[in-house]
């Protein structure tokens, strides 16, 4: 019997949802960690991420293009979350479990210079803050950030020269403050740090 | 900005390293299965037995109904936790990257269609009236159509040789019906055939086909909305859940890949389609829009009105859609009724302009040809042809009785030529006592036919069935009646072939509809006229 086209289309489609979802997979998982209240928000993120990547396959373009749209995906499922509470299966929350190992040491380890620093990215906005961490942490240009941020590319380096300026102010004003002996304006950043809501598009 | 840089990444609170590791646990293959399988939300566990019973071929329901024992029932569970193996085996695959024969898990075997016999019982030759003929019946032991209303079954043909119709099983006359089966003719309804479906599914809008074998179609399964997909005429299907919330009543697919249609929130499913009695208000109504064959859905919340009845999209972006207002109180000759068009996919909708003694009802229908060109069915006030004292006390030995009012309620039929801005009324021949007519369908811009009934009695019946055709857009009518033929199976109320239900003429080679018969009649009446040179 020959295979119907919808077989072959379901073959190719499952293939296709296979390579995205083994190469994607660590960078999403990171990014959901790096942003939500908890492991099993995290991977509640990812698994519905991933789902909705599984549901409109044909959406996701190709090549690196793929992983972009897989984390603008997560970060409207960010915003989601934060709108909505939700029951989570049993097997997002063993994944949480285990992603709870993949967290680094906590604030009260830091050294002074981490904690300066995260204090002064705790103090910029949450455009700014997300502008920063796309390219600090996920390590994509400004043309990546542009894609995920739903942006022109000029517009994504001029807001990260931007917020990176403004971070190097904030940092500056945290050393005068410690050199002064003053204490700092807000106290160590422990837990995520805050997000800027994805829903409204950061401005152009 | 270096030292920034460096500073900024030692704040990050994951560790890339144990990601990488992380990333490759077993667990997530776990998850990969649950998403494939369609049960990441997890809301479910087990998903993999549900589907596997799911894709089991459902019952032949030409067979008889037997209860099932201890063996049967072992049987069963042998059938879906071997099913539920292998497609947890395959769905592992894909996870695996080995290239799985059916990796969505969405595809049920390959089945023959069960022929029907054809309606040897009703005396041959078959009638003939005018261009149309009486050409066979869908027979089945408990076909059940609706008393109150046309053929619950509806009707689609891609072609003129091509029909399907989602068939009715219910084995009452009361509650909600069960769509469950679906009838296919290949030789302009002369003859049919039943397939098979994916176990448990229930049709929730009508079958949308591109193509004589190529047809999208809406439904539950387990509860679960979903589409299934055939593209060779119904012998295979895919199945895939909806990607959106709520069930869709209404698809129509102008093409393999871009399909239209109305989703309502679930739980409005089983009433919907039920009798006038029990119609739900206050609808939360979507427009949901498609371009990848319904893989993938945009959806947006369809202006404020309650609720549309009927809805045509004759292009990707042009849909028309008529309803009216249940909770509106009707009065002789004001009637509640809107028109929504949109010529853009959706994104906006403008109002119609209907005449103002005209309004639509819970059966009201609607079809269009072109972006442009448009009739539907709805309500007028006409006088009473039958009222007592002035007219007969009653219309045949079972049939209709006089009704006081000086004036009835019957069928008016309004046209658009300008895309749905503005409708005008088109007389009825005057030749029809009480028209009332349930299902319209054009061939063209100016060539329709509409179905249904009028008060003329013929021997029990209180009614006959009529066809209305018109070549200039509804300004002028042909008359088509039809006698009951010798033998017909009035074996349940006696009063069977007293309406024609729904029709469908795929173009100007001619038309194909279905008769309305009792709850519990044995066949459904099959009228053609293809190829008769039309109205």
């Amino acid at each position: 019997m020959t295979r119907s086209r919808a077989e072959v289309t379901i073959d190719a489609r499952g293939e296709r949802f296979r390579e995205l979802y083994i190469a994607a997979r660590p960078r999403i998982i990171a990014y959901a960690l790096r942003r939500s209240p908890s492991p099993e928000d995290a991977a509640d993120v990812v698994a519905e991420a991933f789902t909705i990547a599984w549901r409109r396959l044909d959406d996701v373009p190709g090549g690196d293009a793929s992983v972009l749209w897989l984390y603008a995906t997560a970060r409207r499922v960010l915003a989601n979350h934060r709108r909505s509470l939700r029951r989570r299966s049993e097997l997002v929350d063993r994944i949480g479990a285990e992603l709870a190992a993949c967290s680094t040491s906590s604030s009260v380890t830091d050294s002074l210079e981490a904690s300066s620093a995260r204090l002064a990215l705790a103090r910029l906005s949450d455009d700014d803050r997300e502008l920063l961490m796309l390219t600090g942490w996920e390590g994509l240009n400004a043309a990546q950030v542009a894609c995920v941020l739903s942006c022109s590319a000029t517009a994504a380096r001029i807001r990260l020269h931007r917020a990176r300026s403004r971070l190097a102010s904030e940092l500056a004003n945290f050393e005068i403050d410690t050199k002064q002996g003053h204490q700092p304006r807000h106290s160590i950043v422990e837990g995520p740090i805050p997000i800027p809501t994805p829903e409204e598009p950061l401005t152009r | 900005m270096k030292a920034i840089k460096e500073q900024f990444k030692v704040l990050d609170p994951v560790s890339l390293a144990r990601i990488d590791v992380m990333a490759n646990h077993p667990i997530f293959e776990e998850l990969a299965l649950k998403i494939v399988t369609g049960d990441a939300d997890g809301v479910s566990d087990g998903i993999a037995e549900d589907w596997a019973e799911d894709l089991e071929p459902g019952p032949d329901p030409f067979l008889p109904q037997l209860g099932a024992g201890p063996a049967q029932r072992r049987r069963r569970a042998l059938v879906s936790a071997g099913l539920a193996l292998v497609l947890l085996a395959i769905a592992l695959a894909v996870v695996a990257g080995t290239r799985g024969q059916t990796a969505g898990l969405t595809t049920t075997p390959w089945r023959a269609a069960r022929s029907l016999p054809s309606g040897t019982h009703v005396s041959v030759p078959h009638g003939h009236a005018g261009s149309w003929e009486l050409v066979g019946d869908i027979v089945r032991s408990g076909w059940q159509l609706n008393t109150s209303g046309p053929a619950p079954g509806d009707l689609t043909c891609p072609t003129t040789t091509a029909c399907y119709v989602t068939g009715n099983t219910a084995t009452k006359d009361t509650g909600p019906p069960v769509f469950d089966s679906l009838y296919f003719s290949g030789d302009s309804g002369h003859t049919w055939s039943v397939l098979a479906l994916p176990n448990g599914f229930a049709f929730t809008a009508p079958v949308s086909c591109s193509g004589p074998g190529t047809c999208l179609a809406a439904g539950v399964v387990g509860g679960r909305a979903v589409l299934i997909e055939t593209s060779d005429g119904g012998h295979e299907w895919a199945v895939s859940p909806l990607s959106i919330p709520g069930r869709i009543v209404s698809l129509q697919c102008a093409s393999s890949s871009s399909c239209n249609g109305i989703t309502v929130p679930d739980a409005l499913v089983p009433t919907i389609e039920d009798t006038a009695l029990v119609l739900p208000t206050n609808i939360d109504e979507h427009f949901v829009h498609s371009t990848d064959g319904g893989h993938s859905w945009s959806s947006s919340a369809l202006p404020p009105v309650d609720r549309v009845t009927s809805m045509v999209c004759p292009g990707a972006t042009e849909c028309t859609a008529v309803g009216y207002v249940p909770s509106a109180p009707e009065t002789a000759g004001d009637y509640s009724g809107f028109v929504l068009y949109t010529n853009d996919g959706g994104s906006e909708w403008e109002n119609g302009v209907l005449p103002g003694s005209f309004g639509f009802t819970y059966l009201s229908t609607l079809s269009c040809t072109d972006a442009t060109h448009c009739m539907a069915l709805g309500v007028v006030t006409a006088p009473n042809p039958y009222q007592c004292g002035v007219s007969p006390e009653k219309l045949g030995t079972r049939g209709w009785s006089c009704t006081s009012g000086a004036t009835a309620r019957v069928t008016g039929i309004v046209t658009t030529d300008d895309g749905g801005g503005h409708w005008q009324l088109r007389p009825l021949p005057s030749d029809v006592p009480l028209p009332s007519m349930y299902s319209v369908s054009c061939a063209d811009a100016t060539t329709c036919w509409v179905s249904g009934s009028e008060a003329v009695p013929q021997g029990n019946n209180g009614g006959s069935a009529v066809l209305l055709g018109t070549t200039d857009d509804g300004v002028t009518w042909s008359k088509v009646t039809f006698v009951v033929p010798q033998g017909a199976p009035n074996d349940v109320g006696s009063d069977a072939y007293m309406s024609v239900g729904q029709i469908s003429c795929p173009n100007s080679g001619g038309c194909i509809a279905l008769g309305v018969v009792d709850q519990g009649s044995s066949s459904t009446p099959v009228y053609s006229d293809i190829g008769n040179g039309g109205p």
